[in-house]
């Protein structure tokens, strides 16, 4: 064996064996931690103890009780909004078209802390509807918004972004030639979307449905927002039971929401891959826009689309108007009658305001870089050689996407509360690094899946042409694979990056003062009444709007997809 | 033996647990251009991919200049291949496609720079080195290809169906091409195809491969005129095969097993043929080809010329001598 091979393979082995380490350290190892919280007292088990407990409490029972009839309402009315705006985008022939799907695509870009800030500085007490309003309506309190009323509002605009991309997407799977021979058998319209479109978009309809009431159920940094101090949801429990130095109540908790949220995604999973099936069997006519016969429907219709449109772009384009508007102008006028650049100034300009900007920075692009690096390295292995090591590591690598994100907080927390020997016993909890590392293990089931699939598009024979002229594996890699592969990795890194510069979560539990990040000051920011750090958090909600826009961009560019990951509230 | 520059002794070649052709002996000589020839799923990439190393080899052994690389992985045997879909790397340019192997062997750039502009120049794309492939056409990049694969002066080039995405007569000038690269630079070529023209227009020797064995090794004119088996017959060129009786009439001797007789030649208007009728003509344009009933046999006849028999008349059918191929075990 010559020098270099050896040393390829002592890189190798070097490189698996750190990844199994930080796989084990920072997965598996918090996860059982967090498990046996929840479920072990004492050194017994102790569940029916624990869960007898936790009901006890009246906020627990409250919130449990809030996010049911939330997640109910929700999905009733975002199925509503749902499915209105996929028959105007795609069944109806209604004017505008093109307009209106940038408006409806907004949520895409406007989800989780952004649009809960969003909602808030909108409608919220130092809102500028809300100052519309109190000039119309004097006794309207200016806390109208805030409550169970402001989260649903929010949850039902906020949530369409699975209908917006896979209902659309099987609506234009509908064979247009069955339509129109249903037609010539004298069906009515009525007839033919019940007996003829619904069947083929229902499997789809069944897995949207699904992943809003899931989405629901988990929502958090609405309610954290815009349900004020009397509206609690269970996400928000698992915060503060956490906060009250009570982990174990939390994990179980958090444990009991993920097994719910479990069931049911692997129930979407279940729908998702009968609508493919359906899609598969056959695509003949394109859909065509239907003319609506009643004037007066046609013109109803057209209304409501519009004002969809404008609760969707009205909260996105004050928000961008009033980062540019002197502080003082914020809550007192509807439309700022002069402008600055001043918020940016101090954003940028490396103030308080800039810290947790700058940390955000710096913690997203060590996550993305060290995600992007573990996925570089394992994911050609995996693809190569299908061993129970791999088989392990890729089952790993996808678990963050089943187990709920606070369940995995708690674990790392209560993993790293004390010294731990597998990270050379270090208390991580309280150090800065337990937020990035959690950014990281949070990071890699997307950036797997997405390199996956670009490792696997690579024809086999650049790789035996290739060696075939001599190059050894880590060259083949470096010349070969890597440049094939960039364009995704970048399109991925970026997605990523921009998801964890909103990412609140992870974020709320491991934050502490050293890494303070931009979800936590946007919160802060939103719920305060001090003006100045209101209009600070517009500017950092702005930035991250510009940021996702250019990433959304760059993926239309490179015609990749979009996931459902990347718009989570 | 001395002049044989690779040499396949008792090879295995498949995939594990499916030996897909078995105990392979062939010598090629220094400077030789050889075809293997067969049927989909002959076998024939992946011989040349065991050659290559790309397909560890199952059993036997490979010998590239007397010396036995049956174990070097790809990367140390220096063979040149040029794949079918040519796999040049698309976020390279031409130059650093063909560049790739020295900047592997990490040669100067002096010397990178003029041995790509000499191969480049021989190859005839001296001007397109700065495209990408994805900017080339298909014959563009076959030439980038070839000269990516000779670029370190390999002995042995190695080529996988390189002709069979290009169109009639592109392919035909990339043939031409091909044979003036390698009596030029005198490297030795195996070339894989499943075209019997590319074969017998480009090959010193051919080795037909079906079902996992070599059928025969000969040049062109012998796997033509002499064929080994039946297979060969019906392979090369377009045979009828003869019933016994009939055949037996058209020799006039007693024949048993199998026999064939190419369309050209069946000869019409024999002196002391035996009617025929003719069932139908088909014009091809250089020539046609004539479908005879024969005491109720099945025979066509290949004519070159416009004098053509009319439908339905009775013409008299004889063969050109020693034409006919007999076989008399009836194997294959
Ligand atoms: N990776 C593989 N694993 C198992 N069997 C394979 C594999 N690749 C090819 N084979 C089988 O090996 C046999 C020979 O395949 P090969 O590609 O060498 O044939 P070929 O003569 O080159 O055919 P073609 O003209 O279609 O390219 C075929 O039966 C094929 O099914
Ligand atoms: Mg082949």
């Amino acid at each position: 064996m010559s020098r270099s091979t050896r040393q390829d393979r002592v890189f190798y082995w070097l490189g698996l064996i750190v990844i199994a380490w930080a796989v084990l350290t920072f997965l598996l190892v918090p996860m059982l931690a967090a498990l046996y919280a929840a479920l072990f007292r004492h050194g017994g088990l102790a569940v029916f103890e624990a869960i007898s407990e936790l009901a006890r409490s009246r906020r627990v029972r409250a919130a449990l009780w809030n996010t049911v009839w939330m997640t109910a309402a929700t999905t009733v009315t975002v199925t509503i909004v749902g499915m209105f705006q996929v028959a105007v985008l795609e069944y109806f022939r209604v004017r505008g078209r093109g307009f209106l799907k940038i408006a409806f695509s907004t949520p895409l870009v406007f989800g989780g802390v952004v649009a809960a800030a969003g909602y808030n500085f909108t409608y919220g007490p130092s809102g500028a509807i809300t100052a519309a309003l109190t000039a119309l309506f004097p006794s309207l309190p200016r806390d109208w918004f805030v409550g169970w009323f402001g989260v649903l509002f929010a949850h039902t605009f906020l949530m369409t972004s699975f209908h917006f991309l896979f209902l659309r997407a099987a609506m234009r799977r509908v064979d247009y030639s069955t339509i129109e021979a249903a037609r010539s058998m004298g069906a009515s319209e009525m007839t033919i979307l019940r007996r003829v479109v619904l069947p083929v978009i229902l499997p789809t309809v069944l897995a949207v449905t699904l992943l809003t009431l899931i989405t629901a159920m988990g929502s958090f940094a609405a309610p954290q927002v815009l349900g004020g101090r009397d509206f609690h949801m269970l996400s928000q429990m698992v915060l503060t039971l956490n906060s009250l130095r009570r982990p174990d109540m939390a994990a179980l908790l958090a444990l009991l929401m993920g097994l719910v949220l479990m069931g049911l995604i692997l129930l979407s999973q279940h729908f998702e891959a009968k609508g493919a099936y359906t899609a598969g069997a056959k695509t003949t006519t394109r859909i065509q826009l239907r003319q609506i016969r009643n004037p007066l429907v046609g013109i109803v219709v057209t209304a409501l689309a519009y004002l969809l449109a404008a609760i969707y772009l009205v909260p996105v384009a004050l928000m961008v108007l009033f980062s540019f508007a002197p502080a003082s102008s914020i809550g007192i006028e509807v439309l700022p009658s002069s402008f600055t650049l001043a918020n940016y100034a101090r954003v940028l300009g490396g103030g308080a305001a800039f810290v947790p900007f700058f940390n955000s920075m710096v913690m997203s692009s060590i996550a993305v870089a060290v995600g992007l690096a573990i996925t570089l390295f394992a994911v050609p292995i995996m693809v190569r050689k299908r061993s129970w090591l791999t088989r392990s590591l890729d089952i790993c690598f996808v678990l963050p996407w089943i187990i709920p994100t606070m369940l995995l907080a708690v674990g790392l927390i209560v993993a790293f509360d004390a010294p731990n020997p597998l990270v050379g016993n270090l208390v991580l909890l309280g150090s800065y690094w337990l937020l990035p590392i959690g950014y990281v293990i949070f990071s890699l089931p997307l950036m797997v899946r997405f390199m996956r699939s670009a490792f696997i598009g690579i024809d086999p024979t650049f790789d035996e042409a290739a060696r075939a002229m001599g190059a050894s594996g880590p060259y083949r890699f470096r010349r070969v694979a890597l440049p094939l592969v960039a364009p995704t990795a970048i399109l991925v890194a970026g997605m990523k990056f921009n998801n964890l510069l909103a990412e609140y979560p992870l974020s709320a539990f491991l934050y502490n003062v050293n890494n303070k990040p931009l979800p936590i000051a946007i919160v802060d920011g939103a719920v305060s009444a001090d003006p100045d750090q209101a209009a600070v958090s517009l500017v950092y909600v702005t930035l991250i709007m510009a940021f996702s826009l250019v990433v959304i961009l760059i993926a239309e560019r490179l015609s990749l997809g979009r996931t459902p990951e990347s718009s989570n509230l | 033996m001395a002049d044989s520059v690779l040499s396949l002794n008792k090879l295995d070649v498949g995939f594990p647990g499916m030996t897909v052709v078995r105990g392979l002996d062939l010598d090629v000589t220094d400077g030789a251009f050889v075809s293997l020839l067969g049927p989909s799923g002959s076998g024939k990439s992946s011989v040349l991919r065991t050659i290559a190393g790309l397909l560890p080899a199952l059993g036997g052994r490979v010998l590239l200049e007397g010396q036995d690389i049956t174990a070097l992985p790809p990367e140390r045997r220096n063979v040149g291949i040029v794949f079918q879909n040519y796999a040049l790397f698309p976020t390279m340019s031409a130059f650093e496609n063909i560049a790739f192997a020295l900047r592997v062997a990490k040669k100067s750039k002096a010397e990178v720079e003029r041995r790509v502009g000499e191969v480049a120049e021989m190859a005839g794309i001296s001007d397109q080195l700065d495209k990408k492939p994805a900017n080339m056409s298909g014959g563009q990049q076959q030439r980038v290809a070839i000269a990516r694969a000779l670029v370190t002066g390999s002995r042995v080039l190695l080529f996988d169906e390189p002709l069979s995405n290009l169109d009639a007569k592109v392919r035909a000038s990339m043939r031409k091409e091909i044979k003036r690269l390698q009596s030029e630079l005198g490297f030795t070529a195996i070339f894989v195809t499943h075209d019997q023209e590319d074969a017998l227009t480009m090959s010193d020797l051919i080795v037909v491969l079906n079902h996992g064995k070599i059928e025969q090794i000969g040049d062109g004119r012998t796997l033509y005129r002499k064929p080994a088996t039946p297979f060969i017959c019906e392979f090369i060129g377009v045979s009828n095969e003869l019933a016994p009786a009939l055949a037996t009439r058209l020799l006039g001797t007693e024949v048993k097993g199998r026999s064939f007789l190419r369309h050209e030649d069946v000869v019409l208007g024999a002196a002391a043929g035996i009617p025929a009728r003719v069932n139908h003509v088909e014009f091809l344009g250089a020539h046609s080809r004539i479908d005879l009933e024969v005491e109720g046999h099945g025979l066509s006849a290949m004519l070159i010329g416009d004098q053509l028999p009319e439908p339905g008349s009775t013409v008299s059918l004889g063969i050109r001598p020693g034409a006919a191929h007999v076989f008399p075990e009836a194997k294959g």
